[in-house]
């Protein structure tokens, strides 16, 4: 909730609105009472339901989660984007604890950091690929990191059959 | 009274008396009936008689009783009379009779051996043409004035008709004669002895009856064909390839010698056929019994007959990709054997020495031979990465360097040489490797002043200028230059100080992007020497304002004077070994910590620098305890009673072996560069394209870039490039790229 306000009022830093973000956010909005708000949110949250409007979302999710800080360097720690991950891709992403597991995995390539093109690549994809990976073609122009998790989920499911 | 004077032609005159006034009166009458004029009533019968025992005589081979004279005028008259017609045909006849007869001869004999056979027809022919020879000659006026006149069968002409009909294509004889002449070819072909111009006349006499081709000439090559594909399959089967090319060179020159006594018209079908058989059928056989081997051997002779071979039935495609193929597999073996690394190049130019020469001598310097040559040892080049171009490297600079290799090479065995590397070098596709590793050499050559000649070294350059460019050679030319230019400085650095120092310093300023790395040590140097470079650094800042100046102390020689009790020497030693003797001028007697703390070496060098002063071939310091290796808890004990013949000495340093150090930086310098060769494709291209799909951007790579690379490599050069704003990905389109200015 607090992150679709955030959107909405295109905040920069978590947990902070400025006096500048409040009153110019909340004028934009053309929100100026408590109901106005609920009603606000509420339609934000079916907003939500489209995919453009959501990928809009996620995206600013990256720049929010960065803060003011790290803008220059276009890349998100991960103690911040694995939070982001799980509140954003709750219920569209099945293999949202794999992908987890494997960024925070030390044997694979040891990442402190997601470059804003991993994250924004990431949300497509949830929404393109199969969740048995069956359409996923290495060859694509994936980042090496989705590659390497495509390949870290099939080794696993070998495994397991084995 | 009238007088007949005239009783031969047609002309009567009849001259009336000379009494009374009568003119003497002319009456000429021709007369057509003249058949009988001035001959015998039975002229025709009783001259037949004669001619016709004549005849009879000579088919008999009994003499004639007339003479030739009185025979001819006979026929003339016979002619001339108008009894050709009967003449001609009774000749004929008569000659019909005899010829039967002689048939009945061949008849009577046909279970004689077919050889015999053979000369039995043969005789039988030759008696023939002698006879008609003869009667021909006495008839002549009737071959002339009767045959020809009304297209007839000249006499000739009509003795071999009679003789082809009566006598050869009588059935028995026909099937016998056909079989005696292919057995005693077939003999001949096995190299039994026979009577060849027996089969010379015998084709001939077929040839005069117009019986050459029909009768002879297709069974004669279809045996020809049984006996050559029973042969060469046996030859292939139970000889070597060698054998079989011989024979089957052979076997064609006799042939076309056999050609000559049997028909010079069947002398090409004959020969196709001969090749059809041993050769075009089976040609992929021939190739896969031996071709392979006869290579390897080097049997240059037998590599010559199989081309001349394969070029007559236009087969040369299938033996070039033979030989393709053999030299890309022979030569992946070679270079991908690991173990054999030490003499891989050698080997390699061996290789191609062979492969030229044979190129040369036995497939006639064929352009497409040279090609398919050229392609295979590109192919096979490449099939390793990264060690055939290292070695190559190693093994050019091995002949560069001075020592007794080198000395024992004049100039001329030197650029063939190096003709030939380069050679090899122009088939590697990973040439950058190569400029890594030579450089590194070079390098070393250069500061230890250890290149067998100039000359050679700038030859070396030019060559591979002309091979890939000014580019390539940059780096290389510019260590030459460098060389050069650190001499000027040292001198006007020598110039510009007003008190000598002790230490004559001299100094090889390098520019770091032409060289190799070099790692930077921290040691310590002792104080007279720091204060001498610090001196030069100081002098070459004023000179070049915002360069900075890193030593390399590892490649440090020095030029020490040493004062043993038992004489002066000079002693010559890295920068390294110098350190530690200098320490002993304290004292005599230092720990392995002392020298460690005393220098600043790390363990790996320090190691290796006291063993070249105590364990090599001249020893400076004695170790305690004596052992072969030295440890933290060794003691030193400078040798004072050292002495030597010399008065100059090298302390051999521990020959080092590239060290993997040295391997690692070299090779992480090229992966470095090669990084960017990619990074700066990636923008060239998307530049030129402004949107492109990620695969044909990967494609357009491969096709541009020299060196093999993986597809996820790209990706990560990508992926950087995105993060640095040179190109993102298209937001309309999937998979593809979109350049930004």
């Amino acid at each position: 909730m607090q992150m679709v306000l955030a959107w909405k009022l295109s905040l920069s830093e978590i947990g902070e609105i400025s006096q500048e973000e409040f009153l110019e956010g909340f004028k934009n909005l053309n929100c100026q009472n408590l109901d106005q708000l609920k009603t606000l949110l509420s339609a934000s949250k079916e907003e939500l339901n489209n995919g453009d409007n959501f990928k809009e979302f996620y995206l600013f999710s990256f720049k929010y989660g960065q803060g003011t800080e790290n803008d220059l360097k276009r890349v998100l720690e991960l103690d911040v984007a694995i939070p982001l991950w799980e509140l954003l891709l709750k219920d569209r992403f099945p293999l949202l604890n794999e992908w987890i597991k494997f960024v925070q995995d030390p044997d694979q390539g040891n990442q402190n950091s997601i470059s804003s093109d991993t994250w924004a690549m990431l949300l497509e994809f949830t929404t393109i690929i199969n969740d048995d990976l069956s359409n996923f073609d290495p060859f694509d122009a994936w980042p090496v990191l989705i590659d390497d998790f495509v390949n870290y989920v099939q080794q696993k499911k070998e495994k397991n059959n084995k | 009274r009238r007088k007949n004077i005239m009783s031969s032609g047609g002309l009567r005159i009849s001259l009336r008396g000379t009494n009374g006034k009568t003119v003497p009166k002319l009456n000429i009458r021709l007369s057509r009936d003249r058949k009988r004029g001035g001959l015998p009533d039975n002229y025709e019968e009783t001259t037949w008689e004669k001619l016709k025992m004549t005849i009879r005589a000579v088919h008999s081979g009994d003499s004639v009783s007339f003479s030739f004279e009185d025979l001819y005028k006979c026929v003339e008259n016979m002619v001339d009379h108008k009894f050709s017609e009967n003449l001609y045909n009774r000749f004929e006849e008569e000659c019909k009779i005899h010829v039967e007869r002689e048939c009945e001869k061949l008849v009577e004999g046909i279970d004689i051996d077919d050889i015999s056979f053979l000369s039995l027809v043969n005789s039988i022919w030759e008696d023939h043409c002698q006879q008609m020879i003869l009667l021909r000659s006495l008839f002549l006026c009737l071959d002339r004035k009767y045959a020809h006149v009304n297209s007839l069968p000249s006499l000739w002409d009509m003795g071999l008709n009679l003789f082809r009909e009566h006598i050869i294509l009588v059935d028995v004889v026909s099937k016998k004669l056909l079989a005696g002449l292919l057995l005693i070819i077939s003999k001949d072909r096995k190299n039994e002895s026979v009577d060849t111009s027996l089969i010379k006349n015998l084709t001939q006499m077929l040839a005069s009856v117009h019986l050459y081709s029909e009768y002879f000439e297709g069974q004669f090559l279809e045996e020809t064909s049984k006996f050559y594909c029973m042969e060469s399959e046996q030859y292939l089967r139970d000889h070597t390839l060698e054998e079989f090319l011989n024979n089957v060179d052979r076997r064609l020159k006799e042939e076309i010698e056999r050609a000559t006594y049997i028909d010079n018209r069947s002398c090409d079908r004959l020969i196709a056929t001969v090749e059809d058989v041993c050769l075009r059928n089976k040609l992929p056989n021939i190739i896969e019994k031996g071709f392979d081997e006869l290579i390897e051997k080097d049997k240059g002779n037998y590599l010559s007959i199989m081309y001349n071979l394969y070029e007559r039935v236009d087969a040369l495609d299938l033996l070039k990709e033979a030989w393709q193929n053999y030299i890309q597999v022979k030569g992946k073996e070679l270079i991908t054997d690991e173990n054999k690394d030490k003499t891989l190049i050698q080997e390699l130019l061996d290789f191609k020495d062979k492969t030229d020469r044979i190129l040369i001598h036995s497939f006639k310097d064929n352009d497409v031979f040279y090609m398919a040559l050229k392609n295979a040892f590109i192919y096979f080049m490449n099939e390793r990465l990264n060690a055939p171009s290292v070695l190559l490297a190693r093994y050019l600079s091995s002949k560069m360097i001075t020592g007794r290799e080198r000395r024992a090479i004049n100039d001329n065995e030197f650029e063939t040489i190096l003709e030939k590397v380069m050679d090899i070098f122009k088939c590697i596709n990973e040439k950058d490797v190569f400029e890594a590793f030579y450089k590194k050499d070079l390098a070393k050559r250069l500061l230890l002043n250890k290149s067998a000649s100039i000359d050679a070294e700038k030859l070396v350059i030019s060559k591979l200028k002309t091979e890939c460019g000014s580019q390539f050679t940059n780096k290389l030319e510019g260590m030459f230059k460098d060389s050069d230019i650190s001499e000027e400085i040292v001198s006007n650095f020598k110039d510009s100080v007003s008190n000598p120092t002790s230490i004559d310093l001299k100094v090889q300023v390098l520019t770091a992007a032409y060289w190799p790395p070099f790692a930077t040590l921290n040691v310590n140097i002792p104080d007279e020497i720091s204060s001498v470079l610090t001196l030069f650094s100081d002098f070459y800042y004023t000179q070049y304002n915002g360069r900075k100046l890193r030593w390399i102390h590892a490649l440090g020689q020095c030029l020490l004077k040493a004062n043993f009790p038992k004489g002066k020497r000079e002693l010559q030693a890295s920068f390294f070994q110098s350190m530690v003797l200098l320490l002993f001028n304290e004292t005599d007697r230092l720990s392995y910590e002392n020298l460690s703390s005393g220098t600043g070496l790390d363990d790996l060098e320090l190691k290796k620098v006291i063993k070249s002063l105590a364990l090599g071939r001249v020893r400076l310091i004695t170790k305690e305890p004596k052992s072969r290796s030295i440890e933290h808890d060794d003691e030193f004990i400078f040798r004072k009673n050292f002495t030597t013949r010399k008065m100059r000495l090298k302390i051999n340093q521990i020959q080092q072996m590239e060290t993997q150090d040295e391997n690692t930086r070299t090779q992480d310098a090229i992966f470095k560069h090669r990084q960017y060769q990619v990074d700066a494709a990636i923008v060239r291209i998307m530049k030129t394209r402004n949107h492109l799909q990620h695969n044909l951007l990967v494609s357009e790579l491969y096709r541009q870039l020299r060196f093999k690379f993986r597809p996820i490599d790209i990706k990560r050069r990508i992926e950087r490039l995105i993060e640095q704003g040179y190109m993102e990905r298209s937001p309309e389109e999937r998979n593809s790229y979109n350049y930004l200015a």
